[in-house]
């Protein structure tokens, strides 16, 4: 076995390669490269005393505790110059993550609709479905407000200035970075536009979102098959 | 994000510029840091995670308190492994540090300052 097969080395690599997937590449280059010295010089020095196995986890543990301030650093990335013209460029990462902290309030606030008859408003000190979808609503709101400056940034392109296209892997990734930004805008929408006049848009954005989530599924059904099927480049390479 | 007083240092990057000003014009790379901040190879400690050490890392050299360069390639070929980045204690990381030493005796690496 490898220094660079071994479950402590892999997981190390992949988190670094995780965390700045959408990093600006000079940055995320230094940080990647950063990372694989420390773990070969760690996994060295174990294998030194025939305790790599002991490194190996040594080395999980080390990045399992940095977590917290890889995601900081991370967060801290985006606030550099330029990085909304990026994100103007590349919209998918910001509408995923806009994505992710939309749900749980809306899901939040469709729950507590949902028990509003079993569970009747006296019942309760106070009616949490009014901030929930005022929250969810604000969110969302920022996803469609965001969504069209990144269109209107392809046809003007003061915005977007010489921020780089982030290029995807592969073609299913591609398509998934799409079909993502696609979900987060037509859920935003059905948020934004449900109550009153507006519900009919919202139906439509609903129904959008129906169908681009039977697409996504399909979409990491395939990207599973893909890995699935390739799963001879992952063995460890053994040293002879 | 932890606040503090412009111009002092944590406890964690106290420790950092006193284990690189320890290894003096040899530079030092992020695991043999690591290492003496856990008290050396030998102890027991456990050594802190890749994202503690490489964010307080970044914001000493951000602060001008630490410099860094990649070492040669070829240097590292030779030695069968990946590149080391060095960093070495600045001028002002050096006062900085004489100045948390000052104002907390008993500081020694692998230990937090009171």
């Amino acid at each position: 076995m490898t220094l660079e097969s071994t479950p402590g080395a892999r997981f190390a690599t992949w988190w670094a390669r995780t965390l700045t997937r959408t990093a600006e590449s000079g940055i995320a280059y230094d940080r990647r490269a950063e990372i694989a010295s420390d773990v070969h010089e760690q996994l060295t020095q174990a294998w030194g005393r025939d305790e790599l196995s002991a490194g190996s986890r040594s080395v999980v543990a080390r990045v399992l505790r940095g977590m917290p301030a890889d995601l900081a650093w991370r967060a801290g990335l985006e606030l550099r110059p330029n990085r909304f013209s990026w994100h103007l460029r590349n919209p998918s990462t910001a509408i995923t993550t806009l994505l992710v902290a939309m749900i749980p309030f809306n899901v939040a606030a469709e729950a507590n609709a949902a028990a509003e008859p079993v569970a009747p408003r006296y019942w309760t000190l106070f009616d949490y479905g009014g901030p929930l979808w005022a929250v969810t609503q604000l969110v969302g709101g920022v996803i469609l407000l965001f969504a069209l400056l990144s269109l209107g940034s392809r046809v003007s392109r003061r915005w977007i200035g010489e921020a780089p296209r982030f290029e995807p892997q592969s073609r299913l990734e591609r398509a998934r970075r799409f079909n993502t930004a696609a979900l987060g805008v037509s859920l935003a929408g059905s948020a934004v536009f449900r109550f009153g006049a507006l519900g009919p848009i919202g139906g439509v954005f609903w129904f959008a979102f129906s169908v681009l989530l039977a697409v996504y599924l399909a979409l990491l059904v395939g990207t599973v098959a893909v890995k699935l099927l390739t799963l001879g480049r992952y063995l460890p390479k053994v040293r002879t | 994000m932890v606040y503090r007083k412009p111009g002092t240092l944590l406890p964690l990057e106290a420790e950092i510029l006193g284990a690189v000003a320890s290894r003096g014009t040899d530079g030092a790379h992020g695991f043999v840091i690591a290492q003496d901040l856990s008290g050396g190879a030998e102890s027991s400690k456990s050594l802190v995670g890749h994202g503690t050490l490489y964010k307080a890392l970044d914001r000493l050299r951000t602060r001008g308190l630490l410099s860094s360069e990649w070492e040669d390639s070829a240097a590292a070929e030779a030695a069968g492994r990946p590149r080391r980045r060095l960093y070495w204690i600045t001028a002002a990381g050096a006062k900085v540090l004489t100045e948390a030493r000052a104002a907390s005796p008993s500081f020694r690496i692998g230990e937090a300052p009171a």
